[in-house]
């Protein structure tokens, strides 16, 4: 535990955050007060007797209650505020303790009045970095009220007179697509109400049920796809969980489309920490109903897997055993060669809280039950990442786990623990070969280019010899200037020899070379 | 006129043995080995009738060596520690007869080790051993040692029949067994034995010097697999022969007899032993460290458990302290003591483990330094020999056993065996043996035919180091047993019958992110689809959640037992 200690010390994860503010902050909705009306005391409603006068002294005290007041102002209009939060007051226990005070006329009333209360523009987020996991919500500032107009609509809801063929006229589709928005309130007490009335309405208006979950759909679709911000998701979903629990056997197209197509993508947003208890358990209540789904749930995770966010990461370490706690054998063949290939991944991640997680699979006894039915197909995968960090993790925490899974491994398949123990070494011998080789080649190279450097002397050696050759080129052309001299000599003396022989014929130098050549012939 | 006439009573006495085997192989064998008997049979008929006056002229001084290897045998298996002054024994009447019998030995030992080597070359000259050895038995049963002698010879046949009825050897045992009976093998490993022994003691003072080396190579060779196996491939059979004399002198100080109880509370249990031998097997793979120290670990274990009564709560510091104490007995680099304590997971101090390693120190008397004989020790020795043969044999022999035959593989399997307290009823050089024979003949199997004629000269061998050895053959077929059976359990990838319960230590920051839907609970009932929720009761209630978990089964105490027993 020390370790552990030490290790949260120097984890960033948690620190605390230094942005927390002094006191806390309410927001409050733009309410309607169009008219100053002063409400007066009227008598309490009698919850044992039944009569008309009863109900119309019902539907004044409603009409009373659609009145809203200035929360921001703590001290306008105490009295007025007081004389609603008494009346809110008494129609819960009217509700809840009356026998057959909800008659017909009274429907539209109740449903007027929580629509004149709780239907508003919700203000936007005075913190536009609100972390929820850091930082403090901003609150409703007319809570007061709001938390007894919710308690009347539940008590409502589920009054034992409360029927669902005259409630459906007053509360139809425009009224719960109103609610719905109202789940991005970043007040958690209102967000924990509106999920229990939503749960009712689902429960009671089968007509409603589509609608419900289409729209539903909608919110995610567009919390994933588009603003990434909806404070309301994981309420929603534990709407669906209750949902998904109750679902039919065999599953509808709808259903498994819903799971493939909005669940599965849920797990890429950022801030899935929020809601992920809550997804995690719709997904098992899925592989519950449908065992056949774990395949294609398995292959979206590690489709979604996270590449950066660590944190992330370690909470589908957790799916995946959450997952794991509920798969049929046959459904975790197909999946475990890529599933143990990214968990191998995992062991081997240098952020130790992902190792520690992933190696804390091993101590799940029906996990381990079915890595030991398939260890001839999960060791292979797993041996070359545990035997490698076992030597380089530099967390000694993890050091430790690495061993007891390896242990495992151990008793699990000695042989073929021992198998790939030889050629695991035999590998690494040829890598540390190849390695050799690759530095002999490069020395190599290096003494090529040693040689070519020489070669280049070499060349210059050749230039030597091309000055070498240009001297005795040099040297050779007064021979062959003697020559040419000496043959310009010969010439002369032929004139000379042609003047002497004859004055007259000494004019014409052609006639006596043909002359000479006439001779020559007569000769041959 | 005497001599003649024991002849011929020894003659007939072996037809007759030959004829009940005949019989007996008309019921159990098949048509072709059948053949193959009739055939070695006939052959020897015909070459008793030629050679007949040529081995009477060797009766006297064979029946006196068959006298005494009798005894020597007889005294080794009532009282096996007694081998070397059996072998000083030897030596006197060696050389009481030395001449003569140095050159009969001589030229016998030239004709049998060409008959080993070139077998189907020379057919007569097998018939000549085997007629030898047939006619050293007469000669032995004829030289009036009276009915009891006859009768001890005849009750070690029956047994030897009912073994082989019972335990239904491999086929390489059966090849074996027809050998001691009379086929040409049986001559040749005698001789071979014979011969190795003459060598021995002539150059007994030249291998002095090779033996101090070899010792010093040993120590060494620990810290790597491949320059071991290359030392001992640079030894000469005769170098290695001397080895494994050495080591039988000094086994019994190495090795004990464990029986141990299967359930106790105050005892250590078998279970428990072999649930620590495991966790040392485990280190050892962990910390990468040679073959030796798990043996030499084993050694100190074993007998420690012995000689001390020790608790089962403190097997676990005593089995690491012997791992721990191992190391340095080698000479390994040592490994920290908190280190150990951590991975090991013994639940001690790495105080309480330095002091108890010193306790077993010197309750036994560990010398540190010197490496134990154990049965590692004589598996190289073996593999080595074997090495050396198919050297020998040449041809396809050679390159299948360097293929085939890894001295990694066969340590391998012997750290398995070692992990079963039930091996430690064989002695070291049995258990290597019974090993190295079992491996054989697996891959063997899977690589020859039956009738391969290299197979011969294996099968021989093997009877003659059993020979050499002094392991009687109870003892081998007990072995056999054993091993097969722990070894099978290993081939069919079974899971291991003991587990120790391991401690899993995380942050306290992973700790609180373990499950998602442990950190979930919904009070929102269960909607069935299709079915308005008619049955909701008036009164807004919280429900129980609807998710069955199970609180994680942290072991937080600090007194957790380590092994358990499936």
């Amino acid at each position: 535990m020390s370790s552990g200690t030490f290790v949260d010390r120097i984890d960033p994860f948690a620190k605390r955050s230094l942005k927390k503010k002094g006191k806390k902050s309410q927001g409050s909705s733009r309410y309607r007060n169009s008219q100053d009306v002063e409400l007066q005391q009227l008598p309490p409603l009698k919850a044992d007797c039944s009569s008309l006068e009863q109900e119309e002294l019902f539907i004044r005290k409603l009409r009373q209650c659609c009145v809203s007041f200035d929360f921001m102002d703590p001290v306008t209009d105490l009295k007025g505020k007081e004389i609603k939060r008494a009346a809110l007051n008494d129609l819960s226990t009217y509700i809840t303790h009356g026998r057959g005070v909800l008659t017909e006329p009274v429907y539209p009333e109740i449903i007027r009045m929580i629509s004149c209360n709780l239907f508003r523009t919700l203000p936007p987020s005075e913190n536009p970095d609100f972390d929820p996991e850091e930082d403090d919500p901003t609150l409703e500032a007319s809570w007061p009220h709001l938390q007894l107009v919710y308690e009347v609509f539940l008590r409502f809801l589920e009054s034992q007179d409360f029927q669902a063929t005259i409630g459906k006229r007053v509360i139809d589709q425009k009224f719960v697509l109103q609610l719905l928005e109202l789940f991005d309130s970043e007040d958690p007490r209102e967000r924990d109400f509106l999920k229990t009335v939503l749960h009712r309405i689902y429960g009671k208006f089968l007509g409603l049920r589509a609608f419900i979950r289409k729209q539903i759909n909608n919110i995610f679709l567009r919390f994933i796809y588009e603003t990434e911000h909806f404070n309301g998701v994981g309420e929603l979903l534990e709407i669906l969980g209750s949902i998904i629990n109750g679902f039919a056997l065999p599953l509808k197209a709808e259903h498994k489309q819903f799971l493939v197509k909005v669940l599965l993508p849920l797990h890429k947003v950022k801030c899935l920490s929020l809601y992920h208890a809550q997804l995690a358990y719709c997904i098992v209540q899925f592989l519950e109903k449908d065992p056949f789904l774990t395949e294609p749930v398995v292959r979206g995770l590690l489709k979604f897997w996270p590449k950066t966010c660590s944190q992330k990461e370690v909470m589908f370490l957790g799916e995946i055993e959450e997952i794991l706690d509920v798969i049929d054998p046959p459904q975790f063949v197909k999946i475990q060669e890529p599933l143990f290939r990214q968990i191998a991944k995992c062991v081997s991640s240098p952020h130790f809280q992902v190792a520690e997680r992933a190696l804390y699979l091993w101590n799940n006894e029906y996990a381990m039950s079915l890595i030991e039915e398939n260890n001839a197909v999960i060791m292979p995968i797993m041996f070359p990442a545990l035997y490698r960090i076992s030597k380089e993790h530099w967390n000694q925490t993890i050091v430790a786990l690495v061993y007891n899974v390896l242990k495992t491994f151990m008793e699990m398949n000695s042989k073929l623990f021992d198998e790939l123990t030889s050629s695991y070494k035999a590998e690494r011998q040829k890598e540390k070969k190849r390695e050799r080789d690759r530095e002999e080649l490069w020395k190599k190279l290096h003494e090529l280019e040693s040689n070519r450097s020489s070669g280049r002397t070499a060349g210059g050696s050749a230039t030597t010899s091309n000055s070498a050759a240009s001297a005795a080129s040099t040297s050779l052309q007064p021979p062959s200037s003697a020559g040419l001299n000496s043959h310009q000599q010969q010439s002369n003396s032929g004139s000379s020899g042609s003047l002497s022989s004859g004055g007259a014929g000494g004019d014409n130098n052609p006639a006596t070379t043909n002359a000479k050549i006439k001779q020559d012939k007569a000769d041959n | 006129m005497s001599v003649p006439v024991r002849y011929s009573s020894a003659a007939a006495e072996y037809a007759a043995e030959v004829d009940c085997e005949l019989e007996s192989t008309l019921q159990q064998q098949q048509q072709l080995h059948l053949q193959q008997q009739y055939e070695q049979y006939q052959h020897y008929q015909y070459q008793r009738e030629q050679d007949i006056a040529y081995y009477c002229q060797l009766q006297a001084a064979r029946q006196q060596e068959q006298l005494m290897q009798q005894r020597t045998s007889m005294s080794s298996s009532v009282m096996p520690g007694l081998a070397l002054p059996q072998d000083h024994q030897d030596h006197p009447a060696a050389l009481l007869n030395g001449p003569h019998n140095n050159n009969i030995g001589l030229a016998m030992d030239a004709h049998s080790i060409n008959a080993i080597l070139v077998d189907d070359e020379q057919p007569s000259t097998s018939a000549q051993a085997a007629a030898a050895a047939a006619a050293s038995a007469g000669g032995s049963a004829g030289a009036g040692s009276g009915s009891g002698l006859g009768g001890a010879i005849g009750g070690g046949k029956l047994a030897n029949g009912i073994n082989r009825n019972a335990e239904m050897p491999t086929d390489w045992m059966r090849i074996a067994d027809e050998g001691r009976y009379g086929t040409p093998g049986a001559a040749g490993l005698e001789y071979q034995k014979y011969e190795q022994q003459q060598q021995l003691e002539d150059l007994a003072e030249s291998e002095a010097g090779a033996v101090g080396g070899a010792s010093n190579n040993n120590g060494e060779s620990s810290s790597s697999l491949k320059k071991l196996e290359d030392q001992l491939h640079a030894l000469t059979s005769d170098e290695l022969y001397e080895t494994l004399k050495e080591y039988d002198v000094l086994q019994d100080k190495f090795h004990t007899v464990l029986l141990l109880p299967k359930e106790s509370r105050r005892e250590v249990t078998a279970g428990g032993r072999d649930g620590s031998a495991y966790v040392l097997r485990c280190l050892k793979m962990w910390y990468e460290l040679p073959s030796d120290v798990l043996f030499s670990a084993m050694s100190l274990v074993d007998r420690f458990l012995d000689r001390m009564a020790v608790k089962p709560k403190h097997m676990a510091c005593m089995s690491v302290a012997s791992f721990h104490l191992a190391i340095k007995q080698l000479d390994l680099k040592p490994i920290p003591a908190e280190d150990l304590v951590t991975i090991s997971q013994c639940g001690c101090t790495a105080g309480d483990l330095e002091r108890m390693a010193g306790v077993i120190a010197n309750k036994l008397g560990v010398q540190m330094g010197h490496a134990p004989i154990t049965s590692v020790s004589y598996l190289r020795i073996y593999y080595a020999l074997f090495r050396n043969l198919a050297k020998e044999i040449g041809g396809d022999f050679f390159k299948f056993y360097q293929q085939l035959i890894k001295l990694e593989e066969l340590e391998n399997r012997l750290e398995i065996l070692m992990c079963d307290v039930k091996t430690t009823v064989i002695t070291p050089s049995t258990l290597a043996l019974v090993l190295i024979c079992l491996h054989l003949d697996f891959h063997i199997k899977e690589s020859y035919t039956r009738g391969s004629p290299e197979l011969k000269h294996v099968f021989e061998y093997i009877l003659f180091l059993q020979q050499y050895m002094r392991i009687p053959d109870r003892v081998f077929t007990c072995g056999f047993s054993i091993v097969s059976g722990i070894l099978s359990h290993y081939n069919g990838q079974n899971k291991a019958p003991y587990k120790q319960r391991l401690v899993w230590k995380l942050s306290s920051r992973t700790l609180r992110v373990l499950r998602p839907i442990n950190r979930f609970s919904s009070d929102l009932p269960t909607i069935e689809e299709g079915i308005p929720n008619a049955l909701d009761d008036g009164l807004r209630s919280r429900t129980e959640s609807i998710s069955s978990e199970e609180e994680e089964d942290w072991p937080t105490s600090p007194i957790i037992p380590i092994f358990e027993q499936c």
